[in-house]
């Protein structure tokens, strides 16, 4: 373990640029996917308080009693897929009206009878919130006969969804093509490291040295630059990210277990292409 | 030590590099591999150190086989057979020492140990006072002497070596003729690739192989007059009785 610690740091001495400018091609690839899940993850926070607002909301007929209407509210309450059901009645309806449509309070304060009707707003839990499940709701709140009307924004409630998907196999095919040219870059540098020390590997098959023995400074040195790399990228991104949030719009950052998770990746990818350069290069030689 | 079996290498070019060699080198024998640029000398080197694999045939060097030794394993082989190059391959920038303490390093030999067993390792090749000399700074010779010390770090009963006096002025080349003939002296066998005949007929008691275009033309061990190249020198400015060699017969008694 010494000899490998101390060939990698021998390695970095020698060649600082060429560990350095690794660190920071992998750095910039990495910040790629870095600056895609901080979009990702703002857009995915965005969505979330659209799908809040996902509800299916019963419109009840007029002669409904008090106590059909409880019944049906406690029933609807117990389906697993609902949050929670709130009672609207005519007055708060008209109420709501007057604070949400100004431009015709005029006309609401002349009418004479209230026109709007009471109604029940199904909430649905998060992960129910798709167009299947809220049809799935309508169709049993439209079952109960005190049902005039039912609506959930059918067509809204589509689109979301499909910007949601092509957002997220977007965000994927991206992050993935450029961790690939992270993976890339790290494999490059390492075979130019294998370049320059192929005396050394050679001296070392020649004698009878294991080919764990030979990979290992390799590893950790590949696993190094991914680390250096991933570390970087976190810092461009945080940088991006208090860039946009003090002078652009408000956006939120990203957990910190995505950036540990992206840090983790650099250096499994370090290793791995690192592993597969010095491996390519023993089995020429 | 080392046992060629029909072997046969080709490359890419139409004709093999060597075709259908067979010979037997035993415990403690010293065999001058011999033969025109281009025989086959350096390749059949290669495969007794199983950088290469036969195209057919097998070879078997130190109870190794070329047919049941994985590419994986091939390490354990080159512990017991030790190779010299012409061209030294030492690393450049670092001690006599350095550089033989790298191979025990890498060899995995006890931490403790390293130091004290490269000194002794080059003082038995005669360069202990030249330990802690870069040996960009030392002679052709005494490169050479460090290479040597490095191929016996493993301590291997089998010695390859590939026109190891090649770049050495005749001085330095007598020197390091005598110290690989200590070496055998000890018990190890050594096959050593040269052209050179002088050098050859400087020890007689040699066996000599003799390659040509990638065949076995020479095997001193089957002229029944000679022992050495001394009373049949194997060229052919030199009367030379030139024996065909077929299947090996000679010293197989003895196994790997």
């Amino acid at each position: 373990m010494l000899y490998t610690v101390r060939e990698t740091l021998i390695a970095f001495k020698r060649a600082p640029l060429l560990t350095g400018l690794s660190a920071a091609m992998v750095g910039l690839a990495l910040f790629v996917v870095g600056l895609f899940g901080l979009a990702t993850y703002n857009v995915a926070l965005y969505m979330e308080t659209l799908e809040e607002r996902v509800e299916v909301v019963a419109y009840l007929r007029d002669q409904a009693s008090t106590a059909d209407i409880a019944n049906m509210e406690e029933a609807l309450a117990t389906l697993p897929e609902v949050l929670g059901v709130d009672f609207v009645t005519k007055d708060e309806a008209l109420a709501r009206a007057y604070e949400e449509l100004p431009e015709f309070s005029e006309i609401l304060t002349d009418l004479e009878v209230n026109p709007l009707p009471a109604s029940l707003e199904i909430q649905l839990r998060p992960g129910s919130r798709t167009p299947v499940i809220a049809d799935l709701i309508a169709q049993q709140a439209a079952l109960y006969p005190i049902v005039e009307e039912v609506q959930y924004g059918e067509e809204w409630v589509d689109k979301l969804f499909t910007i949601r998907r092509i957002g997220g196999v977007t965000a994927t095919v991206l992050g993935a093509a450029f961790a690939v040219v992270a993976a890339m870059i790290i494999g490059t540098a390492v075979r130019i490291a294998i370049f320059a020390r192929r005396d050394e590997i050679k001296i070392m098959q020649l004698v009878g040295a294991r080919d764990g023995f030979i990979h290992r400074p390799f590893l950790l040195e590949g696993g190094i630059t991914g680390a250096l790399g991933g570390l970087l990228a976190v810092a461009l991104t945080y940088t991006t990210f208090w860039s946009v949030l003090n002078y652009i719009f408000d956006i939120s950052w990203i957990p910190w277990a995505w950036a540990a998770t992206g840090v983790s990746i650099g250096v499994l990818f370090g290793v791995f292409s690192s592993g597969y350069a010095v491996r390519k290069h023993l089995r020429e030689v | 030590m080392i046992k060629f079996l029909s072997v046969t290498k080709v490359y890419e070019r139409p004709e093999p590099a060597l075709s259908d060699v067979s010979f037997h080198l035993v415990k403690g024998q010293f065999a001058f591999l011999t033969g025109h640029s281009g025989s086959g000398k350096s390749t059949a080197l290669r495969l007794a150190h199983m950088v290469e694999r036969p195209t057919h045939g097998e070879v078997r060097a130190s109870g190794f086989s070329s047919e049941r030794t994985s590419r994986r394993d091939v390490w354990k082989l080159r512990r017991k057979v030790g190779y010299v190059f012409q061209d030294f391959r030492l690393l450049p920038g670092r001690t006599a020492l350095e550089n033989v303490s790298f191979a025990l390093e890498v060899t995995g030999s006890p931490k403790k140990q390293i130091v004290a067993r490269a000194q002794r390792l080059l003082g038995q090749v005669g360069l202990a006072p030249k330990a802690g000399a870069y040996v960009d700074q030392l002679s052709g010779g005494e490169q050479q002497r460090v290479a040597i010390a490095r191929a016996l770090a493993s301590a291997p009963l089998l010695l390859l070596a590939d026109e190891p006096t090649g770049n050495l002025d005749e001085r330095a080349t007598r020197g390091i003729m005598d110290l690989f003939w200590e070496i055998n002296a000890l018990g190890m066998a050594v096959l050593m690739a040269t052209h050179d005949l002088e050098l050859m007929r400087r020890y007689p008691t040699a066996r000599v192989l003799e390659l040509d275009q990638g065949r076995l033309v020479y095997d001193s061990l089957r002229n029944e007059d000679a022992v050495g190249i001394r009373d049949a020198p194997p060229t052919s400015d030199g009367g030379a009785t030139k024996v065909p060699v077929g299947a090996p017969n000679l010293a197989q008694d003895e196994e790997d």
